[in-house]
């Protein structure tokens, strides 16, 4: 008997129907950006190097954070990670620990970054070698620049360098960041300090001068006493920490920050049998240092005090003796970005042999071009300046000193600087490239365009947990406490392969399309195209919404 | 040389007999057994075939559209509520044309819940485009389940082999069991093509255009009223091959009575006592056991009434708002004679109430004494 006779057969696909006619509502696939993305201000897509951390294809992961970052190794150890803040698996069982992975990314991948063939060839020239100066080189060397980075000091770096201790940022790795700059050909002149006139007269030979000379001056207090042996300055002892000459029994660190907290660290590694106290105007808890850092002082066995100011450094033959400090408390106004300090009653004096003031930097705006408005300066966006050619990165323009924020700075002014040249319009062409909310730009996005929708955040409402089981994060491992006190050892551990990859692994990927093929393989229609990227076909979508549901990552959307 | 079985057993012997590949099926009263024994014979390696577990009748039912589309031979079992459950893919097997044997023993439908014998369950599927065989007793159901799959496999529609839940699937009788060599001859393997021709991709199941259904299912009611020849012929061969054969119809004292009794299933086998004990009291009393009831055999019927004053039609079944449903398709079928019999509509067993001897009886004396029809008289003791 006759099949096809017999019962119905269809040898024509289910394309006959065009059930996309039944609705005007359709999904779309669009890509977004990650909660931890936009938090990051180097823009490092950070579900993209997940995806292949976890799969143990670490140079792969590399060269995902080479798009947007060039210091992974620095940033997996020094980044005060807002995008772990921000991490969508914070609501839940703990962020995915996005810094070491980064760590582990750098240490275990392999990979240059490619010379760009720009069609402008443009001559830059970038004075200072720290995050923001080589973030500039880099970015522009990317883009097919001809770059000559100066530096006053005898090596590269900068703070990373001189300023940030062994013990969170081994020179060594350092070393191996900076070679990879070397890829793209950049001259590095080094043991080349420049001044005011020699930074102008650049221009007659690089078409832009970027100055990321950093904030070496360190603030100081102007109370009675600043001029006794023994009192010292938070970043130019750390930078040769060796001048110290006494042996002091007491040392006080002056300040709540990230470089108060290295100075008693360091201190401590100096001094392992000296008493060091931490003093800062804020409550204990409010210090402005990442809590990590204040913790792991803690371990060291630095006391932590809040609630005192000084008043005077008390000496005796031109000697400190001890400081005069005075009950106060601080009211931050966080929408303002300012604070104020009023006294309270008490006051008392406290020994010290040796005191090391670390209440911020400056820059050294004295050997600088005038018409660099002092403590405020007018830049575009992207660190361009009144003066023709000149452009400013990194500590110089930023409110936040954090290496990630060098880096980003330098992205931007090196883009500045790129479109300019071509005659573009910065401002218009960056904010096609801008992350999100945040001031991050997408190197990525810039050099080869992107399908992602980089206007709009997966939201940890819209990630289906389902496909997620719980899973707490790792955390690598630290040095003893006790063994700190005398080594500079890095003191926190990496993460092995194997645990870097299953951290990554905890990754949502929110708002990438990792191609688990939830939304292909539920859509009644068969509407969804595996294309890269993939897409929704409008003439079958009817608009049931039941990808939406099920694409666990925020990809899918009703419009 | 026979064997004491239930007619579960019956069955499933059937099944074995038959060389099913796949069996897909899911446990419910009074068909179980079937289940047990066919599960129990797969894991001693004596089934040939293969058991799919799975979570419902309706999956039982598309998993052997599914495997018999690829041309394999598939069996399974229901009742009651897993009959109902089944419904709508009973309609896609009988869409797509599958020679499925169902293997349905009766029993109530809820509610209330019961557990006795109840045709309600498979009549109520009667327009799903089944064939559908109400057996009497355990050795014709082992014999109709072979039928059935020679009969599904050259007509293309699904069949139901069904037996009165307890009293025939749960009581032992001596049964024979053919020899495999002489089934095998019977019954040779599945000659259906192979539907799926990978290099050439197809969809079942599909949507067609309201002239193009209106010819399909045109066809299929043209092939299933031809079927009624493949069945006879079919149980002819099996009676010569067998020594036993069934007929669509049976009559018995029909060539002298006066009134005759219309049964189908167990009740049969007590009907047929009731009729000679009629008979030697006085009364010329006949009767008509319908074995098939899809397709049904109007003519056959129409033939065999001829002639003949009253007619009673017992029924283990209602529909609700209307009566018996074997006295709706027998009212039906007589109505083109020239002249009627009076017919009238007997409820009786239903939910597996006994009816016994005494009580077929007093049908037959209601009958006898009858001289108008009325609406279904409901007979539940003597």
């Amino acid at each position: 008997m006759e099949l096809e006779a017999l019962i119905p057969v269809s040898r024509i696909s289910t394309e006959g129907f065009r059930t996309g006619q039944w609705s005007p509502r359709k999904a779309y696939h669009s890509e977004k950006v990650s909660p931890c993305r936009e938090a990051c201000p180097a823009g490092s897509d950070i579900p993209e190097f997940m995806c292949f951390a976890a799969e143990g294809r670490f140079d792969e992961a590399l060269k995902e954070i080479l798009h947007e970052n060039p210091l992974p190794g620095v940033c997996g150890r020094v980044c005060p990670h807002p995008c772990q803040d921000h991490c969508n698996r914070s609501n839940l069982e703990g962020a995915v620990q996005i810094r070491e992975v980064e760590r582990a990314v750098a240490e275990y991948g392999r990979g240059l970054p490619q010379r760009g063939e720009g069609k402008v060839g443009g001559r830059i020239a970038v004075v200072g070698s720290g995050p923001a100066g080589l973030s500039a080189a880099y970015f522009l060397g990317r883009l097919g620049h001809r770059v000559t980075v100066f530096e006053r000091q005898k090596e590269l770096g900068g703070v990373l360098r001189y300023g940030i201790p062994e013990y969170r940022l081994p020179k060594g790795v350092l070393q191996k960041e900076i070679e990879r700059l070397k890829a793209l050909e950049i001259d590095f002149v080094t043991s080349t300090p420049l001044h005011r006139e020699t930074i102008l007269s650049l221009r007659q030979d690089f078409d832009a001068v970027i100055l990321a000379t950093g904030a070496w001056s360190p603030r100081r207090l102007g109370i009675r006493g600043e001029e006794l042996q023994g009192v010292f300055y938070g970043l130019p002892w750390l930078s040769s920490p060796s001048t110290a000459t006494t042996d002091p029994r007491r040392i006080v660190v002056i300040g709540g920050g990230d470089v108060a907290v290295d100075v008693a660290r360091v201190s401590r590694r100096l001094y392992p049998e000296a008493r060091i106290v931490m003093v800062a105007p804020e409550r204990e808890g409010e210090f402005p240092a990442i809590p990590e850092g204040l913790l792991e002082a803690a371990e060291e066995g630095i006391e932590i005090e809040g609630g005192w100011r000084p008043l005077e450094f008390l000496g005796e033959g031109g000697r400190l003796k001890g400081i005069r400090f005075r009950r106060c408390e601080v009211h931050r106004d966080p929408d303002a970005g300012t604070y104020r300090i009023t006294d309270l009653e008490g006051e008392r004096i406290e020994e010290a042999q040796m005191v090391i003031v670390s209440i911020g930097q400056v820059p050294e705006w004295e050997v600088l071009p005038q018409g660099l408005k002092q403590g405020h300066i007018e830049t575009t966006p992207w660190g361009e300046t009144a003066i023709k050619g000149l452009f400013l990165a990194g500590d110089l323009v930023n409110r936040k000193a954090a290496v990630v924020e060098a880096i980003s700075s330098g992205k931007r002014t090196a883009l500045g600087v790129h479109l300019r040249l071509l005659g573009d319009d910065p401002q218009k062409v960056l904010s096609e490239v801008k992350i999100g909310g945040g001031r991050a730009v997408s190197f990525k996005a810039f050099l080869k365009g992107t399908s992602k929708r980089l206007d709009r955040i997966a939201e940890f409402s819209e990630v289906s947990r389902y496909l997620f089981p719980e899973c707490p994060p790792i955390r690598p491992g630290k040095l003893d406490p006790g063994e700190r006190k005398f080594s500079f050892r890095e003191v926190k551990f990496g993460l092995g392969k194997e645990e870097a990859s299953h951290e990554a692994g905890r990754c949502f990927n929110c708002g990438k399309c990792t191609g688990c093929d939830l939304c292909f393989f539920l859509c009644p229609d068969l509407a969804i195209l595996k294309g890269d990227p993939y897409s929704v076909n409008p003439d079958y979508c009817k608009g049931c919404g039941i990808c939406v549901e099920a694409c666990p990552r925020d990809v899918v959307e009703m419009r | 040389m026979k064997e004491l079985m239930t007619g579960n057993e019956a069955i499933a012997h059937g099944v074995r007999l038959s060389r099913v590949q796949l069996v897909a099926a899911y446990p419910i009263t009074p068909q179980t057994p079937i289940y047990e024994k066919l599960s129990q014979w797969e894991s001693e390696g004596k089934l040939g075939g293969v058991m799919v577990r799975v979570e419902s009748e309706h999956t039982a039912m598309a998993t052997c559209i599914a495997a018999s589309l690829t041309g394999v031979r598939v069996f399974t079992a229901s009742s009651s509520q897993g009959i109902a459950l089944m419904h709508e893919m009973l309609h896609f097997a009988s869409g797509n044309r599958v020679p499925i044997v169902m293997g349905c023993v009766n029993r109530a439908l809820a509610v209330p819940w019961a557990f006795g014998s109840d045709q309600t369950d498979t009549l109520a599927q009667r327009d799903t485009g089944w064939i559908q065989f109400y057996c009497e007793d355990n050795q014709e159901a082992l014999d109709t389940v072979i039928q059935a799959f020679r009969v599904s496999e050259t007509v293309c529609f699904p069949s139901m082999v069904i037996i009165d839940g307890f009293y025939t699937s749960h009581f032992m009788e001596p049964v024979e069991i053919p020899p495999q060599e002489a089934v095998d001859e019977f019954l040779p393997p599945l000659p259906m093509p192979n539907r799926f021709d990978f290099s050439v991709p197809a969809f079942l199941s599909n949507v067609v255009g309201p002239l193009d259904y209106f010819r399909f299912r045109q066809r299929s009611f043209s092939d299933m009223a031809h079927s009624m020849e493949v069945i006879k012929r079919v149980d002819e061969e099996f009676g010569r091959t067998f020594g036993r054969s069934y007929g669509v119809l049976e009559g018995v004292h029909l060539e002298d009575a006066e009134a005759v009794l219309i049964t189908s299933g167990a009740i049969t086998g007590t009907a047929r006592v009731a009729v000679e004990e009629l008979r030697g009291e006085g009364f010329r009393m006949g009767l008509l056991k319908i074995r098939l009831f899809r397709p049904f055999p109007a003519k056959e019927v129409c033939r065999l009434l001829e002639g003949k004053r009253k007619v009673g039609v017992i029924d283990r079944n209602i529909s609700i708002g209307q009566g018996g449903i074997f006295c709706q398709e027998l009212k039906a079928a007589l109505y083109p004679m020239a002249t009627r019999p009076l017919v009238q509509n007997y409820i009786a067993g239903l939910g597996g109430l006994d009816v016994p001897v005494e009580l077929i009886k007093e049908v037959a004396r209601d009958l006898m004494g009858r001289d108008r029809e009325e609406g279904p008289i409901w007979m539940a003791e003597p």
